[in-house]
C-alpha cells in the first residue's frame, strides 16, 4: 500500500529531527492519531532485562502514565499483538481482554507490534471511544505506516543506548581522573593525619563521594584492636545543611584546590569544608565528632561486630535500617547515631589495615552499590597509602636512631682521642710539677712560716699539690682500667672508706646513720676502684654539709628486670642539688665547688658503668641528696662478660 | 757506712731534687742520665737501691731492669714514673715497688727505708 505524498513528508521530517526516543515516538503517535484519524495513539516499548513492556509515548492518555504503566507481555491487547507478533483487533473488550491502561472507556482497540529486522521493538496501540469498524484498509495503513517508523525508532533507542553509554564512560573517566587526582593528594603528605583528613574529607564532600559522614579506623597489631583514627563530618543536621548550600557555591574542582598548595601549606577542607590553613578554627562541634571516634575500640576478637567482619571478611557491608541479617551492636547504632551506614575494609597489598565507615545520616539517602563501588576503588589507594606513610614514618624513626647512635660513636671517639691528649699532657705537666713543688718544698725548710717568703713558698707548694691531684683525678679518669674483680663484702669496703672521713665527719657535726643489710651476699668488684667511689660521693656528702646534717648510708638487695641487684645508698642533708645543674652533674670537669676538677661524679659513673652497673641521683630540692648504685650480682656480671 | 742509692732519672732537675732531698737523709748518691749511663755506674760500684725512671732516651728503665735482673736478682728497685699505669707491664713484676712521682718525696722517702731494712735484715 502506498502512503500519500504528505504523509511520507511528515514521516522525513520526523527522520530528520530529534534523535530523543522518546520525542520520536511521540511525534510518530501524532502522526498515527492524524492519518488513522483516532483520537488516542500510544506506543509501548519491551524492556531490556525482562518481559515486560513500558508506555514511553502516548497522545491522548494521561502523560504522567508514560514511564510509569507497565503490563507483562501476552496481556491484553498490546501484550497479546506484541507476543504473537500481529496486529490484533478488539472491539466492546471486557475485562479480561484488556491491559491496565486500556481500561479507559474505549470501545475499539487496534494494536500493531513494532519489530525491525526480526528484533521485537514494541507495541503501537490506538483506541477510540466510540466503536468504530478497523478494516482492513486501515490494518494495512497502520501497518504500512508503523513499518516505516520501526527504522526512525530502532536509530533513536540505539542513539539513547549511546548516549547511555558515552555518559557512563564519561562517569568513569571523571571517576577515574578523581582517583587520579585523589591518590595525588595523598602521596603529597607523609604525615598520617594529614592523609586522614584528606582521605575523610575525599569521602564526604560534594564533588568527590558526598556521604554524610565518615570514619576511618585503623587496626593496631599491638593490641589487636581496631581504634577509631578519625572522624569527619557535621555533627548535626542544621550544620549539614548549611555547608551543602556553601559547597554549591565554590567554584573548580574541589580536588584542585587540595592539590594547589605544596604540602607545608596544604589547604585541606577540613571538616567544615571551608578552605582553611592546616586544622585551625575547627568549631569545637566537629572536634566532638571528631574525638567520639578517637574513643573508640573494637577488640579484633568481638566476632560478631560488623566492623570487625568487615575486616576478618574482606568484605563491604551496606547495612539499611532494619536489616536482621547481622547484629549491629549497639555502641556503633548509639555511638554513631546512623541506622543506615556501610563498612569498606582498607586494604594494603592484601592485608586488611583498617576500616572506612560512612552513612548518611543527614540526608538519608540511601547507600546505593554503585556508590560504594567507586569508594572501594578509592580505599584501596587509600590504604596504600596510609600503609606507605607508615612505613615512612617507621623509616624516618629508624634513620634517626641511626644518626643518634652515629652521633653517639662520633662522640666516644671524640672524647676517647681528648682522653688521650689529656693523658699526654697530664704526664708531661707531671714532672715539671715535681720539680717545682720539690724545691718550693726546700725552701720551706729554711724559712719561717710567719715571714712573708714562708707564707709564699707555702703556697707554692699548696698550689703544686693541687696541681698534682688534678692530673691525678684526669688521668684516672682518661684510663681505660677494666676493673680487675675479686669477690669482696660491699659493706666492708663501705666501712673502710668511711673511716677514713670520720674524723671529718665529727668535726662538721654530721650524724652519720648506717642502714646496712647484714646478709649481703659477696659481689666481684675491683675493691680500689669501687673504694674510689665511695671516697667521691663521701667528700661530695661532706662538702655540703659543713655545718651539721645527716648521712645516710644503706645497702640492701632488690629484683630488678628479672635479675637480683644490690644497692648501694649514699645520701646527704645538704640542700640538694639545684634543678639548672641537676643535668651535668655526672659531665666531666662539671663542678660547683670553688676548689674541685670537676671529676669526682664522672669517675664514679665511669666505674660503676665498668662494672656494668647503674648510678642514678635522687634529688629533693631543699633537703639533700640521695646517690643510689646498683650492682648486678656476680653470675650476671659472667654472663655479661661472656 | 752510707748506703749508695742510684738515681736514674732524664730530667736533670729532678736528678737535681733527689740527690739534694736524698743527701739530706744521708744517702750517699749517684746519678745516671739513662738506662745505659746507669749499667755503666753499676759496673762501677753496685749501688744499694736504685730509684728508676721508665721512660728515658736510649735505654729506657724496663730494660735497663732487665739487665740488671740478670746480674742481680735481689737488688731493690724503686720504679718512679709519672705515668700512671705500668701495673700491666709483667716486667714491672720484676722490681720491687712503684711509686708515682710527685713533689712530696716522703712515701719516696719511707719506701726506701722499708727497703733498705728488709735488705739489712737479710
Amino acid at each position: 500500500m502506498k502512503l500519500d505524498p504528505n504523509t511520507l513528508n511528515k514521516l522525513n521530517i520526523i527522520g530528520n529531527s530529534s534523535l530523543n526516543l522518546k520525542r520520536r515516538l511521540s511525534q510518530i503517535a501524532l502522526l498515527v492519531t492524524e492519518v488513522l484519524k483516532v483520537d488516542v495513539c500510544s506506543i509501548c516499548m519491551r524492556e531490556e532485562k525482562n518481559d515486560t513492556l513500558i508506555l514511553k509515548a502516548t497522545i491522548g492518555l494521561n502523560p504522567e502514565l508514560i514511564d510509569n504503566l507497565k503490563f507483562n507481555i501476552g496481556v491484553g491487547v498490546a501484550g497479546l499483538a506484541f507476543e504473537k507478533n500481529e496486529p490484533t483487533i478488539v472491539k466492546n473488550p471486557t475485562l479480561s481482554d484488556v491491559s491496565v491502561f486500556e481500561k479507559e472507556p474505549y470501545k475499539s482497540i487496534l494494536a500493531v507490534p513494532l519489530s525491525y529486522k526480526n528484533a521485537k521493538l514494541g507495541v503501537l496501540v490506538v483506541q477510540t471511544p466510540e466503536i468504530r469498524e478497523f478494516n482492513q484498509e486501515d490494518v494495512l495503513l497502520l501497518t504500512t505506516l508503523v513499518s516505516k517508523t520501526t527504522g526512525l525508532i530502532r536509530n533513536a533507542q540505539l542513539h539513547s543506548q549511546l548516549t547511555k553509554l558515552s555518559a557512563e564512560k564519561e562517569t568513569r573517566v571523571r571517576e577515574l581522573s578523581l582517583l587520579y587526582d585523589i591518590g595525588k593528594a595523598m602521596r603529597s603528605t607523609m604525615k598520617l593525619d594529614t592523609l586522614l583528613n584528606v582521605i575523610l574529607t575525599v569521602v564526604t564532600m560534594g564533588g568527590g563521594m558526598g556521604f554524610n559522614r565518615a570514619v576511618l579506623l585503623l587496626i593496631n597489631e599491638r593490641t589487636n584492636v581496631l581504634q577509631g583514627m578519625m572522624g569527619v563530618g557535621p555533627s548535626s543536621a542544621e550544620e549539614a545543611y548549611a555547608i551543602w548550600e556553601e559547597i554549591k557555591n565554590v567554584k573548580g574542582s574541589l580536588i584542585n584546590n587540595i592539590l594547589s598548595e605544596d604540602v607545608g601549606k596544604t589547604i585541606i577542607f577540613n571538616n567544615k569544608h571551608r578552605m582553611i590553613e592546616n586544622n585551625q578554627q575547627t568549631s569545637s562541634d566537629e572536634l566532638k565528632f571528631d574525638k567520639l571516634v578517637k574513643g573508640i575500640r573494637i577488640p579484633l576478637d568481638r566476632d560478631h561486630n560488623v566492623l570487625v567482619k568487615t575486616v576478618l571478611e574482606k568484605k563491604v557491608f551496606n547495612i539499611k535500617e532494619g536489616d536482621t541479617s547481622l547484629t549491629i551492636e549497639p555502641e556503633i547504632t548509639n555511638q554513631l547515631g546512623a541506622k543506615n551506614f556501610a563498612t569498606i575494609p582498607l586494604i594494603a597489598k592484601n592485608k586488611v589495615i583498617g576500616v572506612i565507615l560512612v552513612d548518611n545520616l543527614y540526608n538519608n539517602k540511601p547507600i546505593l552499590d554503585e556508590d560504594l563501588a567507586f569508594l572501594k576503588m578509592f580505599t584501596i589507594q587509600a590504604g596504600l597509602a596510609i600503609e606507605s606513610t607508615q612505613l615512612y614514618q617507621s623509616h624516618k624513626k629508624i634513620n634517626l636512631e641511626l644518626q643518634e647512635i652515629e652521633s653517639r660513636l662520633l662522640q666516644t671517639e671524640k672524647f676517647a682521642a681528648l682522653g688521650e691528649m689529656a693523658a699526654n699532657v697530664a704526664h708531661e705537666i707531671r714532672n715539671p710539677l715535681v720539680t717545682i713543688g720539690g724545691f718550693a718544698r726546700r725552701l720551706n725548710k729554711t724559712l719561717n712560716d710567719k715571714e712573708p717568703e714562708g707564707r709564699y713558698s707555702n703556697i707554692i707548694v699548696n698550689e703544686v699539690t693541687r696541681l698534682e691531684n688534678l692530673v691525678q683525678d684526669v688521668l684516672s679518669f682518661s684510663k681505660e682500667t677494666p676493673p680487675s674483680c675479686e669477690e669482696h663484702n660491699i659493706n666492708e669496703l663501705l666501712e673502710d672508706t668511711l673511716r677514713l672521713f670520720s674524723e671529718d665527719f665529727k668535726e662538721n657535726r654530721v650524724e652519720i646513720i648506717k642502714k646496712l643489710f647484714t646478709t649481703l651476699p659477696p659481689v666481684s668488684v675491683d675493691s680500689k676502684q669501687l673504694k674510689q667511689v665511695f671516697t667521691n660521693l663521701l667528700y661530695n656528702a661532706l662538702y655540703v654539709m659543713p655545718n651539721g646534717g645527716q648521712l645516710w648510708i644503706k645497702t640492701y638487695l632488690i629484683n630488678e628486670e628479672l635479675k637480683q641487684k644490690v644497692v648501694i645508698e649514699i645520701g646527704d642533708t645538704g640542700g640538694g642539688i639545684p634543678l639548672e645543674v641537676i643535668d651535668n652533674i655526672f659531665n666531666p670537669f662539671f663542678t660547683t665547688k670553688s676548689t674541685g676538677t670537676g671529676l669526682g661524679l664522672a669517675l664514679a659513673r665511669k666505674i660503676v658503668e665498668n662494672h656494668g652497673g647503674t648510678i642514678e641521683v635522687d634529688n629533693r630540692v631543699g633537703e639533700g641528696v640521695n646517690f643510689i648504685i646498683k650492682l648486678m650480682m656476680n653470675d650476671e656480671i659472667k654472663k655479661r662478660r661472656k | 757506712m752510707e748506703k749508695v742509692i742510684l738515681v736514674v732519672d732524664d730530667e736533670e732537675d729532678i736528678r737535681l731534687l733527689y740527690k739534694d732531698e736524698l743527701t739530706d737523709e744521708g744517702y750517699e748518691i749517684v746519678l745516671a742520665e739513662n738506662g745505659k749511663e746507669a749499667l755503666e755506674k753499676i759496673k762501677e760500684k753496685m749501688p744499694d737501691l736504685i730509684t728508676l725512671d721508665i721512660r728515658m732516651p736510649k735505654m729506657d728503665g724496663m730494660e735497663f731492669l732487665r739487665r740488671l735482673r740478670e746480674i742481680d736478682r735481689d737488688l731493690p728497685v724503686i720504679l718512679c714514673t709519672a705515668y700512671g699505669d705500668y701495673r700491666r707491664d709483667f716486667r714491672a713484676w720484676a722490681s720491687d715497688v712503684y711509686i708515682t712521682k710527685s713533689s712530696n718525696l716522703d712515701e719516696l722517702k719511707t719506701t726506701i727505708k722499708q727497703l733498705l731494712s728488709k735488705q739489712k735484715k737479710d
